[in-house]
């Protein structure tokens, strides 16, 4: 047996054939793990739209649901204000926080009986009559209380006469005013009332203030739809499609080989808005959206189609009512409608351009997570000769990216909105499966009606 | 479906030419992982990120070779950066002197299993193995393995010629290689 140099190669080439006959099968963890690290973008996106979907479904539930502070304020009144004694004298000097409380809500319930609805510390002052010549150790009973609130002859309503100031709001003014009459009354006793109610007063606003920032729209859009044909590679095509004509797998623009036209539809929905800033808002809501198009073709009898997940996984045959659209069977042309109806969930951002209370300019964007309710549309044939249907074509959930740009007017506490909108579908209506993508682009004017929620 | 078909639909990232050409060539890269991992969890984490490179990567194929390769390379890379990540490669690397070392022109018996090479291969020091791989199996020169591991490229000759001389030592042990006179008077002498 001779020796040789062990760079000669034949043990190499053994040992590599040897080798590569030697074959593994992965666990199904590994595809898992592939296919969710390709696809994480897609995982990513439905999350986080979940996430800001719930989170604004959350915030708007709560605010809208969860009782306002005055509301609270007219419970306690109703449990409070009657008097257990009528003849029960109040010492003013030991008015404690919570006998204010009583105080607070009094004035609540009783802004019919006093003319001080400005803020809640003129209507303390009308309710109980308080006025700045009472002297710290004044007694006062529950008696005079009721007696000068009914009457509430003797006391002078403390007038809105800080609305003559221009460039003032009324509330402010009508706080210093009763401010003066405490200060020239030098009670600490009001001075203490007075700053509880400015607290309770605050509350008040910032609770309107957030109030205010929710609003309603509704709406409607007559819209045009369109839709754009994409293919494959036709050079593969002609692999994987041996019964493709000649010409489609060459020239081969898909366009060229349907006549489609477009038609009305519609869209229709409502959103929640909640104003992040004063020029911006954030908004979701529920959309639903009928778009169609014309399929201009010819009759032709029932027959094999040759049908549509056939690029990527063999072929299917369906015995199912094709309709030509080569014109080869009959001369004359049919229209057919391709009707798609989509619930989807628009979730965007609105941004007021200009304007101010009654005409204003606002631009908006939305992407929208969309639901196909239907799948009894026409799908064209792999030949591009006949159109069938098949509902294993047809993809479901969808995303769909929307814009539009509006002017609204104010009439009342109503707000009417006009302008146009787009509406682009992002991915294909049919299955990565198919040999074609379509997406579908919808043109409209909106009209909608929108208004706050306080 | 087509391997044309299979590019397409890779590049237009969709799931079902993924898992096509994935079942394609798994189960052989599978096993190429497996001639360098340290146990098949590894080998599977090998596979699995290399994978990943290949579809991320996919645009980068020119149809100037085979898809087979292209991809058997990308997972070697793979391979040898998961090694050097996990420190492991470093465990056993010495030098020999490979120069003076003869080794017979005995022939693998065909009647021999892949996997019974494949386990024999797999026995050697993580080092010897790794140049063993590179060298006879997936064609590397010793320039390109030196800077593949970043060693000399004299280490890995003599880490290769270490290596095929255990290796040489298993097979004859395990009866899957006919053993000289020479070598079995070495090999009595040792055991």
């Amino acid at each position: 047996m001779k020796e040789r140099n062990i760079y000669d190669g034949e043990f190499e080439k053994q040992l590599k054939e040897k080798s590569d006959q030697f074959k593994m099968y992965p666990s199904d963890r590994v595809w898992n793990e592939v296919y969710s690290s390709l696809h994480t973008r897609r995982r990513k996106f439905v999350i986080g739209m979940s996430f800001l979907i719930g989170g604004i479904l959350f915030l708007a539930g709560s605010q809208l649901i969860s009782p306002t502070r005055n509301t609270l304020s007219k419970a306690t009144v109703s449990k409070i204000t009657t008097p257990a004694k009528p003849a029960e004298a109040v010492d003013l000097h030991n008015f404690s926080t919570g006998s204010f409380a009583v105080s607070q809500a009094d004035k609540t319930a009783d802004r019919q009986t006093t003319a001080g609805i400005l803020n809640s510390n003129n209507a303390l002052v009308n309710t109980f009559g308080i006025s700045p010549d009472i002297q710290p150790g004044t007694t006062v009973t529950a008696e005079s209380i009721a007696v000068k609130t009914q009457t509430n002859a003797r006391i002078k309503p403390i007038q809105p006469v800080e609305k003559n100031i221009p460039g003032k709001s009324d509330e402010p003014l009508a706080m210093a005013h009763l401010n003066e009459e405490l200060s020239a009354a030098a009670n600490p006793l009001i001075n203490e009332v007075s700053s509880e109610l400015v607290s309770e007063k605050s509350a008040n606003q910032q609770s309107h203030i957030h109030n205010d920032r929710f609003s309603w729209e509704l709406y409607i859009a007559p819209t045009l739809n369109t839709h754009y044909l994409y293919g494959l590679n036709y050079q593969s095509m002609s692999q994987a499609i041996p019964s493709a004509p000649i010409m489609v797998v060459h020239v081969a623009n898909v366009n060229g080989f349907v006549d489609n036209t477009p038609v009305m539809g519609y869209d229709v929905g409502g959103n929640i808005l909640y104003r992040i800033s004063k020029n911006l808002s954030l908004k979701a809501g529920l959309e639903f959206s009928f778009s169609r198009y014309y399929i201009k073709a010819y009759n032709s009898s029932p027959g094999q189609a040759t049908a549509v997940l056939s690029s990527y996984l063999g072929y299917f045959t369906d015995s199912l009512l094709n309709i030509n659209s080569s014109g080869a069977v009959n001369k004359n042309p049919q229209h057919y409608q391709n009707r798609y109806y989509q619930l989807s969930v628009p979730v965007g951002v609105e941004l007021k351009v200009a304007g101010r209370d009654k005409l204003q300019f606002h631009i908006g964007a939305t992407l929208q997570p969309s639901y196909l309710l239907n799948t009894d549309a026409y799908v064209l044939t792999d030949d591009y000769n006949n159109y069938t249907k098949d509902p294993r074509a047809f993809r479901r959930w969808n995303l769909i990216a929307g814009a539009e740009a509006y002017i609204s007017y104010g009439i009342g506490k109503i707000r009417w909105e006009l302008g146009p909108q787009v509406r682009y579908q992002i991915f294909s209506t049919y299955k990565n499966s198919y040999f074609l993508q379509e997406n579908m682009l919808n043109y409209g004017i909106r009209i909608g009606i929108s208004k706050s929620i306080r | 479906m087509t391997e044309d078909a299979i590019l397409q639909g890779c590049l237009k990232n969709h799931a079902a030419a993924q898992k096509e050409l994935y079942n394609r060539y798994s189960p052989k890269m599978l096993a190429v992982c497996y001639r360098f991992a340290h146990n098949r969890e590894d080998a599977e984490d090998m596979l699995q990120e290399g994978f990943i490179k290949v579809f991320l990567q996919m645009h980068t194929f020119q149809n100037k070779g085979a898809f087979e390769g292209w991809i058997r390379r990308i997972i070697v890379h793979t391979c040898i950066n998961h090694l050097k990540k996990n420190k492991r490669f470093n465990e056993s690397v010495d030098i020999i002197q490979a120069n003076s070392l003869q080794i017979r022109e005995e022939n693998i018996p065909s009647i021999v299993q892949a996997k019974q090479i494949v386990d024999c291969i797999r026995l050697l020091p993580l080092g010897y193995r790794t140049v063993l791989n590179l060298y006879a199996i997936e064609g590397y020169a010793h320039k390109e393995i030196s800077e593949m591991l970043d060693i000399e490229e004299s280490t890995s000759r003599s880490q290769y010629t270490r290596a095929r001389q255990m290796l040489e030592e298993i097979l004859i042990k395990r009866n899957l290689m006919p053993a000289s006179k020479e070598k079995t008077d070495r090999l009595t002498a040792i055991h």
